[in-house]
């Protein structure tokens, strides 16, 4: 096998994996403004 | 290969070679192809001989090594598994575009050609069969279909060695070739003669391996020449279209997998005396990890919303922070109505771990007096979804390599038929 095919077929791969894991863990590329805050101020005071 | 030349050829093995003497020099020439060989060039001083007849008439004087032959007479060499040796060879041109014609021999299998035309090498066999031509001007032989290519009138400049007709410099034939890579049919018509030849297209180290010769560099793309992205591309679309079908089917599986559930948060109010911090929930995430969207609509005109958002864990605090906004505009002017902008806006909100979740939302608005609109803002969550977005980045990893050899295909065909009267791509 040529190394461009069995390097297209890795590229497959990581293809399909990405998509299996990122639908499964409901992850999305280029989700725009969305940030992660740190637990504080604007947390806790809505938490319940 | 012809008639004619097929049964001297399988004569050819139970025959011996013979030595002659040169009429011009005296020196001893040695015949391989004896009895298939009219004329030959004398090892000593190089003069054209006709041996056909018992006496080996002079021909003509040919100084050999001014042609500086790219493969010496005699030479020898093992092409599609079988061993030959070089015997003659001529310079043909049309219209100053040169190419030269090595006649193999090998005494069980006859003649066969090596054609070498701008640094490519093609082996010729002629065909013993008279091929006919369908109405649309292409050829069917082999189980391959043929295209015409060109034609034209080529001439013998030079020729030296053996040769089995009698051929001189000026010998002028009508050509027509027509190619299905890597195989080439060339047609040559002289007089009422209709000769057909198979050529099929070496790579050059091929060559260079069977007779030690240096070819010089490929400029340009020959006319049966493989197209080596055609070649690449038929490795990589069957796994190309498998990935592509198991793309399809993961899609599928997780999309009949994922919950979809949607909860309806109720409407965020712009209202003189409510605060504009507003909490909706508690709604529970039951996907260990999930996608979610937030859609919020209203029924602007010529006004917008922006909603600060923070998605808040009620159990952890962990919050996600994110911005919903959308605005919608529209008139009329000496074009007529116009519109821009959207009555709705999408967030996605990836990788939530299952919990409890508080949304808080604070909002503004504005319309074209500057004043907050007076419309709720509808909020709707969708748990768990499945986008499209991933799909399409897979489909576009899978199918990028293949495209890109596809174009690369439509290049080396262009440049193929660039050479042709008949290019396909002409008018492009």
């Amino acid at each position: 096998m040529r190394p461009g095919t069995l390097i297209y077929i890795v590229l497959c791969g990581l293809a399909l994996s990405f998509l299996a894991f990122a639908n499964l863990r409901g992850y999305v590329p280029f989700a725009s403004n969305v940030a992660q805050a740190a637990r504080g101020a604007t947390a806790g005071h809505f938490h319940k | 290969m012809s008639a004619s030349e097929s049964s001297v050829a399988s004569a050819a093995a139970a025959r011996t070679a013979k030595v002659v003497s040169c009429p011009a020099c005296g020196a001893s020439l040695t015949l391989r192809a004896l009895g298939q060989s009219v004329m030959a060039a004398c090892p000593s001083c190089q003069s054209q001989l006709d041996v056909s007849r018992a006496d080996v008439r002079l021909i003509q004087r040919y100084r050999e090594q001014v042609t500086k032959l790219r493969i010496p007479l005699g030479t020898r060499g093992v092409l599609k598994g079988e061993r030959f040796e070089v015997i003659g060879a001529m310079q043909r041109s049309v219209s100053g575009y040169r190419w030269e014609e090595y006649l193999l021999f090998n005494p069980y299998l006859g003649f066969r050609w090596l054609v070498f035309d701008a640094g490519h090498w093609n082996f010729g066999t002629m065909l013993r069969e008279n091929l006919s031509l369908s109405p649309s001007g292409t050829l069917e032989y082999g189980g391959r279909k043929f295209t015409k290519f060109q034609s034209g009138k080529p001439v013998v400049d030079w020729a030296v060695g053996e040769f089995y007709w009698r051929v001189t410099a000026g010998d002028r034939v009508n050509s027509s070739d027509y190619i299905a890579p890597p195989f080439m049919l060339s047609l040559e018509k002289a007089d009422d003669e209709y000769t057909w030849t198979q050529l099929e297209y070496l790579e050059p180290d091929e060559v260079e391996a069977a007779f030690h010769v240096h070819s010089p560099a490929r400029d340009n793309v020959a006319p049966n020449q493989p197209n080596p992205a055609s070649r690449a591309m038929s490795r990589v679309v069957q796994i190309a279209l498998t990935a592509l079908v198991l793309a399809i089917g993961v899609q599928v599986f997780t999309a009949v997998r994922a919950r979809s559930s949607t909860i309806s948060l109720g409407n965020y109010s712009f209202e003189k005396g409510v605060a504009p911090e507003q909490v909706y929930g508690p709604f529970t995430f039951d996907a260990p990890f999930s996608l979610n969207e937030l859609t919020a609509s209203a029924g602007l005109n010529n006004s917008w919303v922006e909603l600060d958002c923070s998605l808040v864990n009620t159990v952890t605090g962990e919050t996600r922070e994110f911005t919903n906004a959308f605005s919608f505009y529209q008139g009329s002017d000496s074009d007529g109505p116009w519109s821009e902008g959207d009555r709705h806006d999408t967030s996605l909100l990836p990788t939530i771990p299952a919990g409890t979740y508080n949304l808080v939302v604070e909002g503004a608005s504005g319309d074209d007096h500057d004043q907050r609109i007076q419309q709720p803002v509808s909020l709707s969550l969708t748990h768990d979804v499945v986008p499209w977005r991933n799909f399409w980045l897979a489909v576009l990893a899978i199918v990028a390599y293949p495209l890109y050899l596809a174009l690369r295909v439509h290049a080396f065909e262009r440049q193929r038929w660039s050479e042709s009267d008949l290019s396909p791509y002409s008018s492009d």
